[in-house]
Order: structure tokens, then sequence, then C-alpha cells
């Protein structure tokens, strides 16, 4: 049951209702002849009514219960209560980070687990009941099942985890369910309900005041000097000003200590400087204690740029030419595509309206407005598509920006690859690996495009390198817990192995293609190993925890869009703490909204009105 | 004459004349009949008839001359003693009219017919004591004297008339004793009843109540003070409260109804908004029996 307190403010009439009545006048004086009638007509009243003698006293107290109940509505108790006549029952148990959060001694998820196998233990033996686990993935735990100890036996094994609930997917879940068992009650144990976008449920909110602190960004900047310097952003979710002991860890070992005062509910960023040229990870940490101690600490691995070599194959495409002179990482070789048949020892070619009759074996290839009759299979062309975005790691930080196309070919999506740009259903650009190469292509000439004139074209082309980089796995660098890792092995790896923060070592391939890795749930520098012959070379990348996502789900930003959501799954905090404040409280008011249709104001006010009624009946003839 | 005792009331109760069943064996020669069969039977005087007379004793013949209705007194008669109890405490001066207005005028008439009929009359003024008395009046010249008197009457004080009577000794005879009053104390009428009884009384009670004692309009939450007494009695008006009360208001009718009749005692409910004639006609018929 819960309560809005400030209701009680009401009961401070009661002790003036009690001093009216004290400081009443008295009662109307009426001088009679006599009252010998009078004394044994009231002492016979009394006698048959003993009401009587309180009845001034019952009307009182009448009041003060009237006034009680008043209070009490306004209030807005509400019970948990269930449809205890539904034929079928969805739990959906919510096990992202934040339900880590420690309220008294006891974690969000401990809590919502021990709420859900009680909601499970006041049902029939004959309601059938859908358990659905929610993280970064949702997991249907157990569907439509009868026996309680088995419903019991899955909540109790729902896991913590370190990743970001992805609500809108799990409720796209449940409003399959509710297609098929449309009278099914839903109840969804979370500590935000953002993006469930379900009719109505039962909400069983855990997100309760807490002190939370967190890392939310560690990246590094190398000069050309070699000297690495360090930036991260301290974030204090809680409602109260703090000084806050952050360190800096330099491969393993304390590289520098700061005292941070940070306002509530405020971000800050800190500098670290003079961090060794030849440092490998980061890590920073706060040493104060809080209820959530996951995002306390957040890791980085320092790049080393490896030229790669690439190879331009163009008639003529000067966009491309002067961005790739200028990329410090690229050692840029250019050709006419008559010039030469051979095309080997190269990380990375680029062919731009050509193809040759056959692809390098070595290194990636990026296709430019492939020619017909070529190994990219073009089915029409298409003037000034309109096209989406596909939710692709090509287009991580241009969600944003967009460009305009004027004419394009249109590709069959080959079944290795993923599209990266859609239109009508089909692919203008699409990206994959096909036996251990990963090819890259694009059916538009950037001539016919405004792309080359906005911002978007360099982050395009730097993704693009940096995905298909042999030499390097900077794609995976930004990566949260409990998202999927896709690896881009060199073509001639013969064994790729994946070390673990916690030591252990696990086999990538063979065999090959190497699948996407979906357990980087542990926080931590991770390693990749590949054996080339006898050479092995190791890279390495970090997963942390999710912090500034999550945590803006749990404050339910309601008035981001879908590209800045996007973008924070990304890591760009595009937010105030402000924003946050506000958002937090539209939505406890959304969520007493929500609440209130189960509450028990209804209740009450009807018992108002009844005593009203029985009060104004007891004043005119009553008892 | 005073507002009390106009002439048009005057000259009907004049026409009244106030009777009693009580046989008079003593006292000085007077109107009423007695059963003494005494030498000194023979026509006395003539009356005009009025109602509640023996049509027998119609003298026919000065009917014919004079087109009117006399009666002939011709029997020895000998005056009654009639006391006239007047009620002046403070409950009388309550209710619209007042039940002292109602109570005065109908001494007043008891005493005039009294008078009128050669009776001799005694008016006491009684509270919780006897305040004023005139004794011995006679004929209809002293009449003056009990207007004078009731008149100038203040109503004030408890009410109670057995206390007031406990030392009450009727000096003359036999008579007759009226009592107006409203009987609202705790007094025992049958005490009253059973002490003028032992003084050779014919009692007859004229219980005046006012409209609002009968049918009382009260709303709310009210004290209610006694004009006697100061007393006082919160209370909290409602349908079940005055069913009760009117319960026992008949139950207290009834009651004094019963005692009048188990000692023989003449009884007359008198209303003070209550045409004050229509009350000395239903008596004289009463007296009549």
């Amino acid at each position: 049951m819960g309560l809005n307190f400030w209701g009680l403010l009401g009961l401070i009439t009661v002790p003036i209702i009690i001093l009216l009545y004290l400081l009443k006048q008295k009662n109307r004086e009426h001088t009679i002849s006599s009252l010998y009638l009078w004394k044994q007509a009231i002492l016979e009243v009394q006698a048959n009514s003993p009401w009587q003698r309180l009845k001034r006293n019952i009307l009182m107290m009448l009041q003060i219960l009237a006034v009680i109940l008043l209070s009490l509505a306004l209030t807005r108790p509400y019970i948990k209560a269930f449809n205890e006549n539904a034929s079928h029952t969805i739990i959906v148990i919510d096990s992202s980070l934040s339900m880590q959060m420690k309220d008294n001694k006891e974690t969000r998820l401990e809590r919502a687990k021990r709420e859900a196998i009680g909601l499970v233990d006041s049902l029939s033996n004959n309601q059938e009941i859908t358990l659905i686990n929610v993280y970064s993935e949702v997991i249907i735990e157990a569907k439509a099942a009868l026996d309680k100890t088995l419903i019991k036996d899955a909540i109790n094994s729902i896991m913590e985890t370190n990743s970001v609930a992805d609500m809108e997917a799990a409720s796209q879940i449940v409003q399959g369910i509710l297609k098929e068992k449309p009278d099914a009650v839903v109840t969804l144990f979370s500590d935000s309900r953002k993006d469930f976008n379900i009719g109505s449920f039962d909400f069983f909110n855990y997100n309760t005041q807490s002190t939370n602190y967190s890392i939310d960004l560690l990246s590094y900047s190398t000069a050309r000097n070699g000297a690495v310097s360090a930036l991260s952003v301290l974030s204090n979710h809680s409602d109260t000003d703090k000084t806050l002991d952050v360190s800096l860890y330099v491969d393993g070992a304390v590289f520098d200590a700061k005292e941070i005062d940070i306002e509530a509910n405020k971000s800050i960023n800190i500098l670290w400087d003079n961090i060794p040229s030849n440092a490998q990870s980061l890590m920073c940490q706060i040493d104060s204690y809080d209820d959530l101690d996951k995002d306390n600490t957040m890791w980085a691995v320092v790049k080393k740029s490896e030229v790669q070599r690439v190879l331009l194959v163009t008639e003529h495409n000067v966009f491309l030419e002067k961005l790739l002179n200028i990329m410090d990482e690229v050692e840029l070789y250019k050709t006419l595509p008559q010039a030469t048949q051979d095309f080997k020892d190269f990380d990375l070619y680029i062919f731009d309206g050509y193809l040759p009759d056959k692809l390098p074996q070595d290194g990636g290839i990026i296709i430019f407005n492939p020619p017909y009759g070529g190994e990219v299979e073009i089915i029409s062309e298409a003037q000034r598509p309109a096209f989406l975005y596909k939710n692709h790691s090509l287009l991580r930080y241009m969600e944003a920006q967009g460009f305009s196309i004027g004419e394009t070919k249109v590709l069959k999506l080959p079944a290795w690859a993923d599209n990266v740009l859609e239109y009508d259903g089909k692919s203008i650009a699409y990206s994959g690996v096909k036996d251990r190469q990963h090819i890259t292509v694009f059916g538009f000439d950037l001539h016919d495009t405004d792309l080359p004139l906005t911002t978007a074209f360099p982050v395009l082309i730097s993704n693009t390198i940096s995905d298909m980089s042999t030499k390097s796995i900077f794609a995976i660098n930004n990566i949260f817990s409990g998202e999927r890792v896709e690896f881009v092995l060199n073509p001639e790896t013969q064994k790729a192995e994946l070390e673990l923060p916690d030591g252990s070592v696990l086999r990538l391939a063979p065999p090959f293609p190497v699948s996407s890795f979906e357990e980087a749930d542990m926080e931590g520098i991770y390693t990749l190993i590949q054996t080339i012959g006898q050479d092995t070379y190791e890279s390495q990348f970090a997963v942390n925890v999710p912090s500034v996502a999550e945590f803006n789900s749990v404050k339910n930003i309601s008035d981001v869009n879908k590209g800045n959501i996007d973008s924070e799954k990304n890591g760009i905090i595009t937010d105030t703490p402000s924003e946050i404040q506000t958002d937090t409280q539209e939505d406890n008011k959304r969520d007493n909204t929500l609440l209130r249709n189960k509450g028990l104001e209804r209740v009450i006010l009807i018992l108002l009105v009844l005593i009203l009624i029985f009060e104004w009946w007891v004043y005119t003839d009553g008892i | 004459m005073s507002g009390l005792f106009d002439h048009e009331f005057l000259e009907t109760i004049r026409r009244l004349s106030l009777n009693t069943r009580m046989s008079l064996d003593a006292g000085n020669v007077g109107v009423r009949k007695s059963k003494s069969k005494g030498s000194s039977v023979e026509f006395s005087d003539f009356r005009e008839y009025t109602e509640g007379d023996d049509f027998r004793k119609i003298d026919w013949n000065a009917y014919g001359r004079f087109e009117r209705l006399f009666v002939k007194l011709f029997m020895e008669e000998r005056e009654a003693q009639v006391s006239v109890f007047l009620d002046i405490s403070k409950s009388m001066k309550h209710g619209n009219p007042e039940k002292s207005t109602t109570a005065s005028r109908l001494a007043g008439a008891f005493a005039y017919m009294s008078l009128a009929n050669y009776d001799r009359v005694n008016l006491f003024c009684v509270n919780n004591r006897i305040t004023t008395s005139i004794k011995s009046l006679r004929g209809v010249n002293s009449f003056s004297q009990i207007v004078s008197t009731i008149e100038n009457l203040s109503y004030d004080g408890e009410s109670s008339i057995v206390t007031a009577l406990k030392d009450y000794r009727t000096t003359t005879n036999k008579g007759i004793s009226i009592i107006i009053s409203d009987f609202l104390s705790t007094d025992s009428v049958d005490d009253l009843i059973k002490l003028l009884k032992y003084n050779r009384q014919d009692i007859y009670i004229c219980h005046v109540m006012s409209p609002q004692e009968l049918e009382p309009e009260l709303e709310g939450e009210l004290r209610l003070i006694d004009s006697e007494t100061g007393e006082f009695l919160d209370i909290l008006t409602s349908n079940a409260v005055y069913d009760v009360y009117q319960k026992n208001l008949e139950r207290f009718l009834a009651e004094l109804k019963e005692t009048c009749l188990k000692w023989g005692a003449g009884y007359s409910f008198v209303r003070s908004d209550e045409d004050i004639v229509r009350v000395l006609q239903r008596v004289a018929c009463h007296g009549s029996h």
C-alpha cells in the first residue's frame, strides 16, 4: 500500500474541529413556562435511545471521521492489487543495472523478485503466468505456465545485469502476448516505465530516492608529441552536494587522485594530465560509497595509432582524397582504375566507380558507386531516394546529421551483409564480412550527394575505415555491458581468443566467421588475441557499465527524441541535470496517475458521503 | 372596566350561573338548592333563565307579560362559599396568549357568577404560598374589589399549591373550591384534592395550558430555561424528542383527568387561546349535572 503523505496535512483540521466544539457558543436559550414535561420527555428519550446522550459527541466524531477520511483520500492511497480473475498474468521484471541499486540493504532487483514471488503466491492455481526478464535483451523465462514452483524458481534465477533495460522491446513482446490473451494482466517490476508502452498495467515502482555517483565518461587524447591526457565526467545523481575522492589508475596502478566538490544533480569534468605516453589502459574510480558501485568505475584503453596502407582506386574523387590525406592513421596510395589489375599488400582498398575483375584477398574493401556486372549485384537506380539510417555502427555519431542523395544504385543485400542505408525496403549501402574479408558498399557516387559538404562525411569515412581496419579494434572502443561486440579479424587470422577482465580466456575462432560476442556483461579490459602463423597480435577494448544511459532511463527523460536516446546508448550526454530533475518529477506524476487507477480514493469518498448522510440524519431527526 | 373584564364579557357571564352538585346544609340563605325541608319554602324572587336552569321552574306568566324567560325562586336556598384559587406562579405568564390572561378572566368570571348568585366568594392568589386573599365577598357590588385585585396581580414565584394550602383551613362550612392552574409542578394533584376534600370542599379544576406547551415549535440545539426555577436543560430537538414529549403530555393530561374523576372533582381543560365564553358554558353545563 502506498500513500502521498502530504494529504495527511488535512488532519490538522481535526484539533481545529475539537477546538471549535470546545469554544462553541452555548445553546440558544429559550425560556419556557416549566421544564416539568421536558425533563420527563428527555429522560425517556435517553432511556430509549442511549445514543441521545452522545448525540452531540456523535456529530463531532462523525465530523472528525469525515475529515480523516477526506485526508486519507487526499493521500491518494493505493494498493498493489491484482486482478485475481484474470486468466493470464504477465510478470515483467527489470534486471538492468539500476535495479542493482540498494534501498534498505536490499537491491531493487532482490525486492522486485521477492514481491513478484508474493504476486505469484497470491494468484490462483488455474492462472497462467508468463515471466519476462528485461535487460538489454528480453528473455521469456516462462510462458503461460501453471506451475507456481517453476515460476518462482525462474524468478529466483534472474540475475542482475549491467545493461540497460530494453523496455521498448519488452513492451512489443508483451503486446504480442496481449493479442493472444487480451484479458491478461501485465505487472511490471522496475524502477522506470519509460518506453513500456502498454495500455494499462500494474507498476511496482522501485525508483526511490537514492544516493548515486557515477563516472559517466573516460576518454583520452594523444598529442602529437605522444603525451596523453584524459577527461572523465563525474556525476552526482543525488539531491545533496558532495565532496568525492576520485582516482585515476594507469595500467592498474594509482596515477593520481583528486578531491572533487560536486553539486547535487550536476556533472563535472575532471582533466588528468601528464599521463605517461606508454600507458595502455586507464581506470577512473570514485572512492566514495554510494548505493550503486558498479558505475563508480570506468575503463578506457589507450590506442596506439597504427598507420594503415590504404589504396584509393578512382578516376577522380577530390573529396575522398583530401579527407584520407589528412587522416594521421592513413597512409594513402592512389591509382587509376586502368593502372593496375593486381591488388594486394594493402590494409584497405577503396574502389570508387570501379571494380576489378577479381577482388583483392587481403584487407578490407570499400566500394563507392559499383559498376554494373561486377561482384556487387545492382537491382535498379533511384532518383533522390528517401532513405533511412539503419542502426549500424558505421553511422554512429551521425544520427542527428542527414545528407541528401541525388542519384544512387539500389543494391541487392547479400546474405553476409547488414543494411546500412535502406531505401524502399532495399539497400543503398551495406557492410559485412565475406570469407573473413570485410566489405562495405555504397551505391552512390559521392559527387551525386551533398555528403562531402556536411560534417557527417568525415565521421562516416572515419567510422568506415576504423571498422574495416584489421589492425585495430577501434570499432569496439566504447562498449557498454550487455552490448553485442562484433569483431573484425584479420582475414589471415588462424585463431582468435578473448581474455576477459577476470583473466579467463574464451575461444572465439575457429570456426570462422567469428560470431558476435554477446557476453560482455563483465566490466573491465578485454583483450583480443589473434594468432597468425607463429605471431600473436593483441588488441584491447574496455567494457563499461552504461551509467548515463541507464540512469537517464530511470530518470525517465520524456522529451528526448529517439535520436537522443540512441545517442545516450553510445555514450553521448545530451541532457542537462536540470532536465533530468524536471523529468523525474514528471515521471513521478505519471506514475501516480497510473497508480491512482488502482487507488482507494473512490472507496474512501463513498464512505465519506455515507458518513455525511448519516451525520445529516443524526442532525435532523435520527437517533 | 379594564381590558380583562370588559362590559361585553361581564354581560356574558352575568347570564351564566355556576351550579354545584354539592348539597349545602349550612350557611346563610342563598340561591343554591338545599335538601333541608324547612318551613320557609316559598317564593322568593325571579331570575332570568339561563342555560342549565330547570325549565320546569320557568314562570310562563312572566313570559306572557315580558316575553322573556324567568324562573321563580321559591324554594329555600342557601348561599354557597366559593373559593377561587388562582395560580399566579411565573409559569402562568407564558404562552401566547398568556395563560395568566385566561386564568385571570376565568377567576373573575367565576367570582362574578358566584356573587351574582348570592354566593360568598373567596379569592386566593397562590404560587408556593397564598400571596393575596380576599375573603367572604358578597353581592355583585363586591366584584370591583375582585377586579382590582386580579388586575394588580404579579405573576411570579414557583408554583406549589399543595405547599401553599398546607395550612389552609376553611373557617366556614362546605363550599366550592375552584383551582385555576397549569399544574406544571411536581406537586401531587392527588394530595391537593385530598387536602381540599378534607376541608369539605367540592372541587373544580380548571387546567390552563398554552398552545406552545401543547404543540411546541422548537428547533435546533436549545437551552430550555425553566421560568420559575431558572433551571435549564440542553436539548437537541428531533422528531423523536417531540414524539416522546407529546406522549408524555398526553399521559400528564390523562392522569390529571383521572385523578379528578377518582375523587369526584370537576375537571375542565382550557387552552389559553380558547374562547372564554365557551369555557364558561362548558363549566356551567358540568355544574348542572
